[in-house]
């Protein structure tokens, strides 16, 4: 399977994040570099992974809800872009995943 | 559905005993205290509490875990164990459960005891750990 390397964009079409990401059927998976990523940002990203790893599941909605209010978007390298959706970023281990309304080939 | 006839098992002496109860509340990762100890976060809800699954195998509660957190390394490595428990064991151990559905986890439960936060002292998590059957290799 083929893996790309896509940009995660806020509203703004600043970059946040950049993926390598192989599309796994129903979600893109892969690795995330955080380092160009604003701190109020990563805190939402910290926070998925200690209530997902924690199994504080009394608070996933709440930051999904979050996660979803960044309003990030997937820019991929052939231009393409679209919103994500239950995007789902584990910091420590570097992993991702989300959908997108695009056909990565 | 698996079952297991608890005769003889009286964890309270609340006659708890020579009956079958179906396994189907799970917690990944085990039932050792730590694991089912309120983290600050949780012990700061309304209703204090501690997340559950609610599904007929403990195989399940581990797949549904790689399903809708396809990335989660921690959590899958976690959901190799598997601690599996009933309702009425809940109860008989002096905690309870209420339905907390999620979006993504429609089926997730929270254990609570009466008295709140006090309630997951070390004695009583001793009690509900008794409680938990739990199976390896999921």
């Amino acid at each position: 399977m083929t893996s790309q390397t896509a940009r995660l964009l806020d509203p703004s079409r600043a970059v946040v994040a950049v993926v390598t990401v192989t599309d796994e059927t129903d979600r893109f998976g892969g690795t995330i570099d955080l380092s160009s990523t604003p701190p109020t940002i990563r805190a939402v990203f910290d926070e998925f992974e200690e209530i997902v790893n924690g199994q504080m599941f009394s608070f996933l909605d709440e930051v999904e809800a979050k996660v979803a209010a960044l309003g990030l978007i997937a820019e991929f390298p052939d231009g393409t872009t679209a919103p994500v959706a239950d995007l789902q970023v584990y910091p420590t281990a570097g992993e991702v995943s989300f959908r997108a309304a695009v056909a990565v080939g | 559905m698996p079952t297991v006839a608890a005769v003889g098992f009286d964890i309270l002496n609340r006659g708890v005993s020579a009956m079958d109860v179906t396994l189907d509340i799970h917690r990944i990762g085990g039932a050792v205290i730590d694991n089912l100890r309120l983290k600050p976060r949780e012990a700061a809800l309304v209703v204090p509490g501690i997340s559950v699954l609610r599904c007929d195998l403990p195989e399940e509660a581990a797949a549904q875990m790689r399903t809708a957190f396809s990335h989660a390394t921690d959590l899958h490595e976690a959901a190799q164990t598997v601690a599996s428990t009933s309702e009425e064991l809940i109860l008989a151990a002096g905690f309870d459960i209420i339905h907390m559905p999620s979006r993504t986890l429609p089926n997730h439960y929270r254990i609570i005891h009466p008295d709140g936060v006090t309630g997951f002292g070390d004695e009583n998590l001793a009690k509900l750990a008794a409680a938990f059957t739990t199976t390896t290799g999921h």
